[in-house]
């Protein structure tokens, strides 16, 4: 520690009034051990005004954005498309911040996104499922039903006939102008004269 | 380079006239050759012959007469013959008395048949055939002029006898290719006296001279039901069958071909639909003809009792059951969708199995098929029911 205490650092920051600082300064001239000490109290407040004067620093830089946060979360819930480079604003220049970057781009459809900002890709995903479940089983059933009832409506339920064989013989004949007699055939007691041809 | 726009769409227009041309003469060469061939065989049928066979229609109507007539059909070298005694009263028309005692009645409305030429069939005649006039001849003791009906190759497919005097048809005969006779018909006793009029009574219940032209009662007292389906081997006499045929005109004709009734309007062997009637039992009969051979086609709805057809002979073709049988006629039965078919024909068994096996698979309709499934199951499923 120096003779001069705490004025030292006082002088180093310019804090003293007049009269003290020139009493200081004269024992300054006078004690070496002292001298050197200032010195060094310079250089080290020097350097960390070097220090402080080289980020243009605000503050808000200290803290992750809120984007950043928000992508972090999304990471765990559902794969995010890789953002496409056009919504990067290519102008930007390279030693900006990476701050809301596709904040724009992200938040162009905002109604697609539940109102707990969870990410949408999977509510969206489900509906559209469910949507599909139902058409792809509406359209079984339409085709299932439809096959059944043509499978079942094959066959009529038409009653067994017996051609009636006199009758029709008859009206053969009265149509080929032959006598509109029962054919032999439908009536064993007119039977047929069967004989060798020429 | 192939040239300019201006130069492709000339060229494309050129092609386009080249193609439309083409086809045109295309189109006309087809309707030179195919056009109508009856109309060049009608231009060689003998006029004069052609008149003496629309005569005897009305001869038939006109001309009274009493005798025995017959029909004899043939299968190989044997045949089959049915008589009948036939008296004419004009203005009434026809009684027919079979030798087993059975009576038939033709009314003269409808005797225009009984030569078996209408204007229709002699259409299909000199359309088929070249009809020619041939040297007169004798027969039953009278003069009688000739006619042939002839095949596109010359062979003779028809003769017939008309009676030079009276007009009317005394002998017909049907000539298969090879020279064979196949259904043989006519008179084989005539007499042109009036008959006694005691057995001309007109029928109770029917109309004389009646535009109704379908009409055939057999000798059967009035309201007498018709026989049941099951007669095919019932009583010897079958003369109580009552017999009301309604003409089907082309428009009821297309209502039944949109219900789904199969009536095709051609058959094998230059078969053409030329008559329709609604028989009384129900059933359909569809008359078919090339001019000389006649086919019926008797289409009811429903499926084929065939525990009746015991004794015919079955045949499998294509899928499709015939059943056949010949005696005096050649019969084949058939059924497919719903439908029973019963072919009958004096022409050769052949014949009656290819137009039983040619008959149309008629499906039902998409929609009604559906629609009559979709009633069935629903029925099936209604607990109420």
């Amino acid at each position: 520690m120096s003779c001069l205490g705490e004025r030292l650092t006082a002088l180093i920051d310019d804090e003293l009034d007049p009269a003290e600082r020139d009493r200081v300064l004269a024992h300054l001239a006078g004690c070496a051990a002292c001298r050197a000490e200032a010195d060094e109290l310079r250089r080290v407040k020097g350097r960390l005004r070097g220090l402080n004067a080289v980020p243009a620093s605000d503050g808000a830089d200290d803290l992750p954005s809120g984007d950043f946060l928000n992508r972090l979360r999304s990471m765990g819930a559902a794969p995010v498309p890789p953002e496409p480079p056009a919504t990067t604003q290519p102008m930007r220049p390279a030693s900006r911040p990476l701050r809301s970057s596709a904040r724009p781009a992200r938040t162009a459809a905002p109604s697609a996104r539940p109102r707990d900002n969870r990410p949408g890709a999977r509510a969206a995903g489900l509906t559209r499922h469910r949507r599909r479940y139902l058409v792809v089983g509406a359209a079984t059933l339409f085709i299932g039903l439809g096959t059944a009832s043509y499978v079942v409506g094959g066959r009529q339920h038409a009653p067994a006939v017996t051609p009636a064989f006199d009758r029709f013989a008859v009206e053969h004949a009265l149509t080929t102008g032959d006598a509109p007699v029962t054919d032999p055939l439908t009536d064993p007691a007119n039977q047929i004269k069967t004989a060798p041809g020429p | 380079m192939t040239g300019t726009p201006s130069t492709a769409c000339h060229r494309r227009g050129r092609r386009r006239i080249l193609i439309a041309g083409g086809l045109a003469g295309a189109v006309a060469l087809a309707w030179g050759l195919s056009g109508d061939p009856g109309a060049a065989r009608r231009a060689r049928s003998d006029p004069g012959a052609v008149g003496l066979l629309r005569s005897a229609a009305d001869a038939a109507r006109r001309v009274p007469y009493q005798g025995r007539r017959f029909l004899t059909t043939w299968k190989g070298g044997r045949s089959a013959t049915s008589r009948v005694t036939a008296v004419h009263t004009p203005g009434d028309g026809v009684r027919y008395t079979s030798a087993a005692g059975s009576e038939g009645y033709l009314p003269d409305a409808s005797a225009g048949d009984a030569t078996a030429f209408t204007k229709r069939t002699l259409d299909l005649l000199t359309r088929n055939y070249t009809v020619v006039r041939k040297r007169d001849a004798s027969i039953l003791g009278r003069r009688a002029c000739v006619v042939e009906a002839r095949r596109q190759d010359g062979t003779i497919a028809g003769r017939f006898w008309l009676d030079a005097e009276t007009g009317l048809m005394l002998h017909r005969e049907l000539i298969d290719a090879t020279g064979h006779p196949v259904v043989t018909s006519g008179f084989t006793e005539i007499s042109f006296t009036l008959p006694a009029q005691g057995g001309a009574a007109p029928r109770p219940g029917r109309t004389r001279g009646s535009s109704v032209d379908a009409p055939a009662v057999t000798e059967a007292p009035a309201g007498t039901e018709p026989e049941s389906p099951t007669s095919a081997n019932a009583a010897p006499n079958s003369s109580a069958t009552s017999i009301l045929e309604v003409p089907l005109d082309a428009r009821a004709l297309d209502g039944l071909k949109r219900r789904g009734w199969p009536v095709p309007d051609r058959m094998p062997g230059h078969l053409t639909l030329y008559d329709a009637r609604r028989e009384a039992g129900g059933a359909v009969h569809l008359s078919y003809s090339d001019g000389l051979a006649s086919v019926s086609v008797f289409v009811q709805r429903g499926t084929l009792d065939t525990g009746a057809l015991t004794g015919w002979k079955k045949a499998v073709r294509h899928g499709r059951t015939v059943f056949c049988r010949e005696s005096l006629r050649r019969w084949a039965v058939a059924a497919a969708d719903g439908y029973v078919y019963t072919v009958v024909t004096d022409a050769p068994q052949s014949t009656a199995e290819a137009v039983a096996f040619e008959l149309p698979r008629h499906p039902d309709p998409f929609w009604t098929r559906l629609a009559r499934g979709a009633r069935r199951l629903a029925s099936a499923a209604d607990p109420f029911n």
